[in-house]
């Protein structure tokens, strides 16, 4: 990707965990990007491939599921109008898109009028992985995911499981009851309003798919860094993660939107490349281990020096 | 208030139930033994409990994840229900292909469907009433590396 | 500072109806756009002359009609906004109306819902049965009233729900002990439901907490007042860590006045609602005007962003 609509994450010198959300107006869970078709494509090839690892759901869900899928279609077509339109004629729903040349018709909430389940079908058409959190009198379930590009993460193990239990893995994450705040603050979002926040992580090599179930093929290229490839090998990984409360069936409707921009790009950007440095420089190991960068932590930091050096040089 | 407490537990436990039934009531609370015998409508029997109950599962480890479930489905919340299962042993989830497998003590073991050697870590989920295992790689130090 | 956020819709009364003597229901719909969706149980807020007023939404919320449908009974009371409305307000005028809120959702894991009302607290299960309905989970009705004719909508709910709906039009303590009847022997994963005027909310849920019920299945609709502070005033603050003392002005909040001074907090949303900006109360009173926080973490905390302090405050950031 390119780093014109790159979401750079870092703000301040340092990192820490802060519930950073703001709100969003209008309040649209979905962008499309310049790597729209790519991304869909790589999506529904990995549906097709490991359905049950990518789309999982429980019953409870299929209202809100409907609800998704119409609010999915709505605001793509209110979003980018010349991309996506979305109509209604009697009973019938009909939602075209331009871009790839589609359309889909469906009776709203008859199950029989569409093949997959509305979810399924809907993220079929957004490079958002989909998540459904539904809230209940005693917490937040995960009830429904259409999950294509995780960062080490697996959709099958955490269906089902509460909000806070979801997390328990996070270092630090209880501290201060940080996790319980996050947990209360999501069930006070008001009906039809989204909040928006970025996470970050790091990947090797420009892989969006990435979840728990292939660590095997994906986690080796970690030991592959130095600090002469780090520069086309290391992407910083953003998510842009939004919460929309849906108001038909008051359930929250969790949007991820993932971005990756290589170190060689990153490194364009000064101001970016100076965040970046003193971030990574100061993260805490425990993170770090978490995130993955540990193993090869010394030699990216001896990639971003080193381009350091060279510009402050340039600069003189 | 009336702390009502049902004890669902199949036969070999019943001695343990009966206990448990003593404990209770000795502290003051209510309680009631709910035995799986032939030919109950178990799904029936649940759903007729009161309203503000807790429920205590003892059985088998096999049977435990279905009385759950029917329990959750006939309107118990999560924290309602405590487990006790007989046996000693925890499933594990397999991260790489899904399978549910119990251990002992060993934490360290083969996935029996898709043979890749895994470590049960300590993220639990009470909905596969399983802990989630990770990756194990010959190469040192990796296991560590694969949390996430 | 707008405190929630919300959006505001200049809607046309299409038009109104009584359902009884002294209750009328009243149809909005907007000219220019579509109206936001919303859930069994919502309201909304009107903007009257005498300032906002709560009322329950009684359409159906499948039925995806675009406007929006409340039923005001009038009270009486002079220069309140139940008989401004019935007055005053009438079809083709333009009202003011915020984006649909929801403190009152339906439980979808309930495996039974109980709705139990008294007088015009039926508003919000209108739309609750309606949903209900299309979704094909079992409730029942409980709908206490002095008679039938005084009653709201008494013929089509009869009609509509003539298994689920129960009405009770006799003496008090008759009408008190069936429906403590009905309450008790409740079985797991039933959710009640109670709306009616105040006296008769705290009776109810009084009742339910000492069978045992967990409060997590007992709801209740209580119009929560507007909790924006109308006139802010300057207060006094010190800030124990950093030992300084400082004035927060009228137009300014503690939040900016920290930052200003040099005082590092964390902050996110600036509107009461994220809790990123939480400090210690450590003496003083505070007026608090968000809702993030507990009412027992409002004994020591406060959200920096919105709520202010009285007089002289002291607190640890």
């Amino acid at each position: 990707m390119s780093n014109r609509t790159f979401p750079f994450p870092f703000t301040k010198d340092q990192y820490a965990y802060s519930n950073n959300s703001s709100i969003l107006d209008p309040p649209w869970t979905l962008t499309v990007t310049e790597d729209y078709e790519k991304e869909i494509t790589l999506k529904r090839k990995l549906l097709q491939q490991n359905h049950s690892r990518c789309f999982r759901s429980l019953p409870i869900s299929i209202e809100s599921q409907w609800e998704v899928m119409r609010l999915v279609f709505t605001q793509l077509s209110e979003a980018y109008p010349s991309h996506f339109s979305f109509t209604q004629k009697g009973k019938e729903f009909q939602f075209q898109n331009h871009l790839l040349n589609e359309e889909e018709t469906f009776i709203f909430r008859d199950c029989t009028s569409i093949e997959l389940e509305p979810m399924d079908l809907a993220g079929r058409h957004v490079q958002e992985d989909l998540i459904l959190m539904g809230d209940r009198s005693d917490g937040l379930f995960l009830e429904a995911g259409q999950l294509c590009f995780p960062s080490n993460w697996s959709l099958a193990f955490v269906l089902g499981m509460e909000f806070k239990s979801i997390h328990y893995p996070v270092p630090g994450i209880t501290d201060n009851g940080f996790i319980e705040k996050v947990g209360r603050f999501i069930s006070r979002i008001r009906p039809n309003t989204a909040w928006e926040r970025k996470n970050w992580s790091i990947t090797i090599s420009e892989k969006l798919d990435t979840p728990l179930e292939t660590y095997a093929d994906w986690g080796r290229m970690r030991q592959e860094v130095t600090e002469e490839n780090a520069g086309e090998l290391v992407h910083l990984r953003v998510e842009v993660q939004r919460l929309f409360r849906m108001p038909i069936n008051h359930d929250i409707l969790f949007s991820i939107h993932t971005y990756l921009l290589s170190l060689e790009e990153l490194i364009k950007n000064e101001q970016w490349l100076m965040l970046f440095y003193r971030n990574i420089k100061t993260l805490d190991d425990d993170i770090a281990d978490y995130k993955g960068i540990s193993q090869y932590k010394k030699e990216m930091l001896g990639f971003v020096e080193k381009t350091m050096a060279e510009k402050e040089k340039m600069n003189r | 208030m009336i702390l009502k407490t049902i004890i669902l537990t199949d036969q070999n436990n019943m001695e343990r139930a009966c206990d448990r039934k003593n404990d209770i009531q000795q502290a003051g609370g209510n309680c009631r033994i709910l035995g799986l015998e032939e030919g109950i409508d178990l799904e029936k029997e649940l759903s007729f409990q009161p309203l503000g109950a807790q429920i205590l599962i003892i059985a088998e480890k096999d049977l435990i994840q279905n009385l759950r479930q029917l329990a959750i489905k006939a309107g118990f919340k999560q924290k309602d229900i405590t487990l006790i299962h007989t046996g000693g042993s925890f499933n594990a989830f397999c991260s790489q292909c899904h399978h549910i497998q119990t251990f002992t003590q060993q934490k360290e073991f083969d996935c029996a469907n898709c043979h890749q050697t895994i470590e049960a870590s300590d993220h639990f989920s009470a909905y596969h009433q399983a802990y989630l295992a990770y990756p194990v790689f010959t190469q040192k130090n990796q296991s560590d590396e694969t949390k996430g | 500072m707008n405190t929630f956020m919300q959006k505001y819709y200049q809607l046309k009364v299409q038009k109104t109806e009584y359902v009884t003597p002294t209750i009328k229901t009243f149809t909005f719909a907007s000219e220019s756009e579509k109206l936001p969706h919303f859930g069994a149980g919502s309201h909304i807020s009107l903007k009257l002359p005498m300032g906002k007023r709560q009322y329950s939404l009684i359409n159906d919320p499948l039925q995806d009609e675009s406007e929006y449908t409340i039923a005001v009974k009038n009270v009486g009371t002079e220069g309140g906004g139940s008989s401004f409305l019935h007055h005053h307000v009438k079809p083709g005028e333009t009202i003011e109306v915020a984006s649909p809120e929801n403190y009152f959702q339906i439980r979808t894991e309930a495996r039974r819902h109980l709705f139990l009302a008294a007088g015009i607290g039926i508003t919000p299960f209108l739309s609750m049965m309606a949903f209900l309905s299309h979704t094909g989970q079992s409730f029942d009705l409980y709908y206490a009233g002095s008679s039938a004719s005084e009653c709201a909508f008494y013929s089509t709910i009869k009609k509509r729900y003539p298994d689920q709906a129960h009405f009770y039009f006799m003496e008090r303590e008759q009408k008190e002990k069936e429906l403590q009847n009905v309450l008790r022997n409740q079985c797991i994963g039933t959710h009640i439901y109670i709306c009616g005027p105040s006296a008769f909310m705290d009776h109810y849920i009084t009742y339910c907490k000492g069978l045992g019920y967990p409060d997590e299945n007992i709801h209740s609709e209580r119009f929560r007042p507007s909790s924006t502070i109308q006139n802010p005033k300057a207060f006094q603050v010190t800030e124990e860590q950093s030992a300084k003392t400082l004035y927060v002005n009228s137009n300014q909040s503690l939040l900016e006045a920290l930052i200003d001074e040099g005082i590092t907090v964390p902050y996110a949303c600036r509107m009461g609602v994220c809790g990123t900006c939480e400090v210690e109360v450590c003496n003083g009173s505070v007026l608090h005007n968000e809702t993030f926080l507990t009412e027992e973490e409002k004994k020591e905390k406060m959200l920096a962003c919105v709520s202010r302090g009285e007089g002289a405050i002291t607190i640890k950031v």
